[in-house]
């Protein structure tokens, strides 16, 4: 994959900029159900 | 200057030309082709599909007459737990997630995947999760026994295996997690120039959709089993009432995460479907445009429908009202995708190859398993059928002839790309023929016992059930066997069999970017992108 010329700078660039938003969507519903579940306890 | 930059790119192109894969067992330990992972993924999920079918025989033969004569009914629960969850996590999901490792690069013109090195870990964990929850069976007390959907305050109650399953789930979800990541980054980034989203094949599209839907609720479920983990060990009570929790609630996250999960499941299969109708009709798919949006409106609403599963633990009216007309609209995009692919069919030039039979059959009785979904969906009806074997009927209907024939459908329709040998297509037929007939005879006849009245997870029932349950349990050893023929038509197509050329199915009509690539593909997928007009 290094030589690839698919893995310019900007593709690489692009593939950490989507994969770091796709980490915090996963991590807010996590934390965001747990969160929901203490604010619905009496 | 330049010309040194040239000669050196150059060599490292020479380089990378004769780099092919790594000898023996680092091939696979190590592995970051797509293709090798993969086929890991479909190995994995073949072994998965035995083992849990193996428990499923357990089930079906303790069914086969009433009475308890094989097994005691505390490792029947296990045996209904841990079938579903093998089946689900490390079967399905799998079997899915090797195919898009397979053909998502192959299909929108990509050297590989855009992040291999996780693609290895994510497969890894996956192994990992799976070998903890066979474990779990083997502990003190025996292994999970509360069903799959692991519901407080029964799952609290259960022995020492709940830790080890809960953390084979996590283990399970990050890999499934990470692998969505992948797929959607190397979907978004990684397409060939002139590929643009409405050009992709619809395989590709469905697992786009399925990516974002898996990371919005694998997160879900591993917060509600952390939230399970913390009641057990950590005096927490989330989710018990006399410490001011709500046991109904764990319901509501499961079933947050457990609706769409189904849709997971099955919307790779509407993929695969949508690639071998069109190629044995010598038709182009018939409105590509709406079998688009249909998916994305099938992916939103499966959202909003979750508490269809659990009318029965009473709700508002307003509520009841709310998730039986949202569940009902489900049929309206479902509807646009079984026509469309009627129309796809309609004047074409139809044979009828293994892959076509599978997505045929497919069409036909996943169909069924969606009607029995809208009868379920009624809210007066389901306080009838809620956990009778209706509702076994109806799932296994959209899992088995739905989700696993398309699978197998894939299989049969890509194995000669992979391999570069064609398989026996008698054979192929022959297993066609068994599984439809098998796996008819197993779960047909659950709709009657569910409709008189048989309750689900028993190990025991009353002799009016008796009959149906003799012919299902005879379906499912039919079936059971009938699955050996398709793990012998795999591996002796991996060893020999005539040489398939490029586009494999000659005299139909193939389309989409894997055809252009030799039979089996070059290490490297595409080293130069293939231009997409």
């Amino acid at each position: 994959m290094k030589s690839s010329p698919y893995m310019d700078a900007d593709r690489k660039r692009a593939i950490r900029r989507t994969t770091l938003w796709l980490v915090l969507l996963a991590l807010a519903f996590y934390v965001g159900f747990i969160v929901l579940t203490i604010s619905r306890a009496n | 200057m330049s010309t040194a930059h040239t000669h050196a790119h150059a060599a490292d192109h020479e380089a990378h030309d004769h780099h092919g894969p790594e000898k023996g067992w680092r091939r696979w330990l190590f592995a970051t082709n797509h293709k090798d992972i993969g086929t890991m993924y479909l190995l994995f999920s073949l072994l998965m599909f035995f083992i849990g079918g193996a428990m499923a025989l357990v089930i079906r033969a303790e069914l086969f007459q009433p009475g308890l004569q094989l097994v005691d009914p505390g490792f029947f629960n296990t045996m209904t737990t841990v079938h579903a969850l093998i089946m689900v996590f490390g079967a399905v999901m799998p079997a899915t997630v090797g195919l898009a490792n397979w053909m998502i690069p192959i299909q929108i013109g990509a050297p590989d995947m855009a992040l291999p090195r996780m693609n290895n870990f994510s497969f890894w964990l996956l192994c990992a999760a799976f070998t903890l929850l066979l474990l779990s069976l083997f502990v003190a007390g025996g292994g999970p026994a509360s069903g799959w959907t692991l519901y407080p305050p029964l799952v609290l109650q259960t022995g020492n295996a709940l830790p080890l399953a809960i953390f084979a789930i996590h283990l399970a979800g990050a890999s499934s997690i990470m692998g969505a990541i992948n797929i959607i980054v190397t979907i978004m980034n990684m397409r060939a120039p002139g590929m643009s989203l409405l050009k992709m094949p619809v395989f590709v599209w469905t697992w786009l959709i399925t990516a974002y839907l898996l990371i919005a609720v694998m997160p879900v479920f591993a917060g509600a089993v952390t939230m399970l983990l913390t009641d057990r060990f950590f005096g927490t009570t989330f989710f018990e009432a006399a410490g001011g929790g709500d046991p109904v609630m764990y319901q509501h996250i499961f079933w947050f995460f457990g609706h769409p999960e189904v849709y997971i499941m099955i919307l790779p299969a509407f993929g695969i479907v949508s690639e071998i109708i069109p190629t044995f009709s010598r038709k182009p798919l018939f409105g590509y445009d709406a079998m688009v949006y249909a998916t994305a409106a099938i992916a939103f609403l499966s959202f909003i429908v979750w508490a269809h599963h659990m009318f029965t633990v009473g709700m508002p009216l307003a509520g009841q009202l709310f998730f039986m007309l949202a569940t009902m609209l489900i049929a309206v995009p479902t509807g646009v995708k079984v026509f469309n692919w009627t129309a796809t069919m309609f004047k074409g030039s139809i044979s009828f190859e293994p892959p076509m039979l599978f997505a045929i059959a497919f069409l036909f009785l996943f169909t069924i398993g969606g009607f029995s979904g809208l009868m379920l969906g009624v809210a007066p009806a389901d306080f009838q059928y809620h956990d009778t074997y209706f509702v076994v009927a109806h799932f296994h209907y959209v899992l088995v002839p739905g989700a696993v024939f398309a699978i197998m459908a894939g299989v049969y329709y890509w194995l000669p790309k992979w391999t570069g040998h064609m398989y026996n297509m008698k054979l192929a037929k022959v297993h066609f023929w068994l599984s439809v007939i098998f796996v008819n005879l197993l779960f047909f006849p659950q709709h009657f016992l569910g409709l008189a009245g048989m309750p689900r997870r028993i190990p025991d029932y009353s002799t009016q059930f008796a009959d149906w349950n003799m012919v299902s349990s005879i379906g499912a050893f039919g079936f059971g066997l009938s699955q050996l023929l398709f793990v012998y038509i795999i591996f002796a197509t991996i060893r020999s069999g005539a040489k398939a050329t490029d586009k494999v199915w000659d005299t139909a009509k193939p389309h989409g970017l894997e055809w252009t690539l030799s039979s089996p593909p070059p290490y490297h997928s595409f080293e130069v992108a293939p231009e997409v007009k």
